[in-house]
């Protein structure tokens, strides 16, 4: 078959399909080609975005004297969605702990803050590890920090369950 | 040469018998003033007072604004023809989306910190483009002339949002800064002691309200007469 008489069947074909379902047609392939290549370039660079926020973290963590590192981040595919939605879950270097980084809402913008969790599931530090935490933490409200607290230790337990 | 020539018997705005949605403009562009000065819409409010805040946020904000804008102009100049007749106007917001969502993707590889402060504002740049009269008339335009609009559209703005921030991140931190350093933002001097805020109202939304009010008063005292309306 020559490249002339698909070229021809393939227009035969398409001046049979009505107008109105070419044009929804041509516009579901623009909307699904534009959330593939959009979905593929982050999806793709995952494993390379969490290694280098593991890298900041770890330099902000040297800077602050913290006595702990961070070791790699937890897939997000087969966990709840809902929990990833908190920040981005991370294991701890020679720890049964685990941190989370998270945003926290404040006047309009987001400030980034790590969470540490103990065995028990309790939240023991926050650190504000970006420099607009650094500035609007201290202004944030005790109740803010609360609220997002709550919200992670009780993904905490729903990551915890689903471990083998 | 113009980057789209209507075929023949078809208007610049689509297929044969739809209302062609590109026309040729007979006002020039203004960005302060008239009912098409894309200042005016929701989110160009929204992105200057959320973006002013800090000067590192402002640069970033600029340089996503050019990228958004400039290769957003190639990509639906080049892509028009085969751009769908109806819901073109929604192709060329996620057209401008996924090319802003690439930009996020380059500074959350350089600077991941700073990256998950600034996504809401890096988010809102498409709605900012896309409530611009610009994008969705290129094709009637000059490629030249289409990218020198979008550049001073993207430029004016992204300049005024650092001004504000000028005024904004001393007054309310003490500090100016820029993107980089293991924080995801440098300062280039600080008050020091994180106690000394001399104007925090000026950090928050209602702060950057009443500069907005203060700059949007000037504006109407010294613009020129023939753009009063």
């Amino acid at each position: 078959m020559t490249a002339a008489l698909v070229k021809e069947r393939i227009a035969n074909f398409l001046a049979h399909i009505p107008p109105g379902v070419r044009r929804a047609g041509l516009l579901a392939i623009w909307v699904g080609g534009l959330f593939l290549i959009a979905g593929l370039f982050w999806h793709l660079t995952q494993p390379a975005r969490n290694q280098v926020m593991v890298q900041s973290v770890n330099e902000v963590l040297a800077l602050s004297g913290a006595n702990f590192r961070l070791d790699s981040a937890y897939p997000s595919w087969g966990q709840n969605g809902r929990v990833m939605q908190t920040g981005t879950w991370f294991s701890i270097s020679n720890s049964e702990a685990r941190a989370v980084v998270f945003p926290v809402m404040s006047s309009g913008i987001l400030t980034v803050v790590l969470a540490v969790i103990n065995r028990e599931g309790v939240i023991e530090t926050l650190i504000p590890i970006s420099g607009g935490a650094v500035k609007a933490g201290e202004r944030l409200p005790p109740e803010t920090f609360a609220l997002y607290a709550s919200r992670i230790e009780s993904g905490n337990a729903l990551v915890r369950r689903g471990e083998p | 040469m113009s980057l789209f020539s209507p075929q023949d018997g078809e208007s610049p705005g689509g297929s044969v018998g739809e209302t062609p949605d590109v026309s040729p403009r007979k006002t020039p562009f203004h960005l302060f003033s008239g009912v098409h000065a894309p200042l005016l819409t929701l989110s160009g409010i929204g992105l200057l007072i959320m973006a002013s805040s800090r000067t590192a946020y402002a640069i970033l904000v600029l340089a996503a604004l050019l990228w958004v804008y400039l290769l957003s102009v190639l990509a639906v100049g080049f892509s028009w023809p085969i751009l769908p007749g109806r819901g073109r106007g929604m192709v060329i917001i996620l057209i401008s989306t996924v090319l802003d969502s690439l930009f996020l993707l380059i500074v959350s590889l350089s600077n991941p910190l700073l990256a998950m402060e600034i996504t809401l504002l890096i988010l809102l740049v498409p709605v900012y483009a896309a409530s611009s009269e610009l994008i969705p008339r290129v094709a009637s335009l000059h490629m030249k002339e289409a990218l020198g609009r979008a550049f001073s559209e993207a430029f004016v703005f992204g300049l005024l949002i650092f001004a504000l921030a000028l005024i904004r991140e001393p007054l309310a931190y003490g500090s100016l800064s820029v993107p980089g350093g293991p924080l995801g933002i440098r300062e280039l001097f600080s008050s020091g002691d994180g106690e000394f805020f001399p104007v925090r109202i000026a950090g928050s939304a209602a702060g950057a309200f009443l500069l907005l009010g203060y700059g949007i008063a000037c504006f109407r005292r010294f613009r020129p007469p023939e753009e009063r309306l």
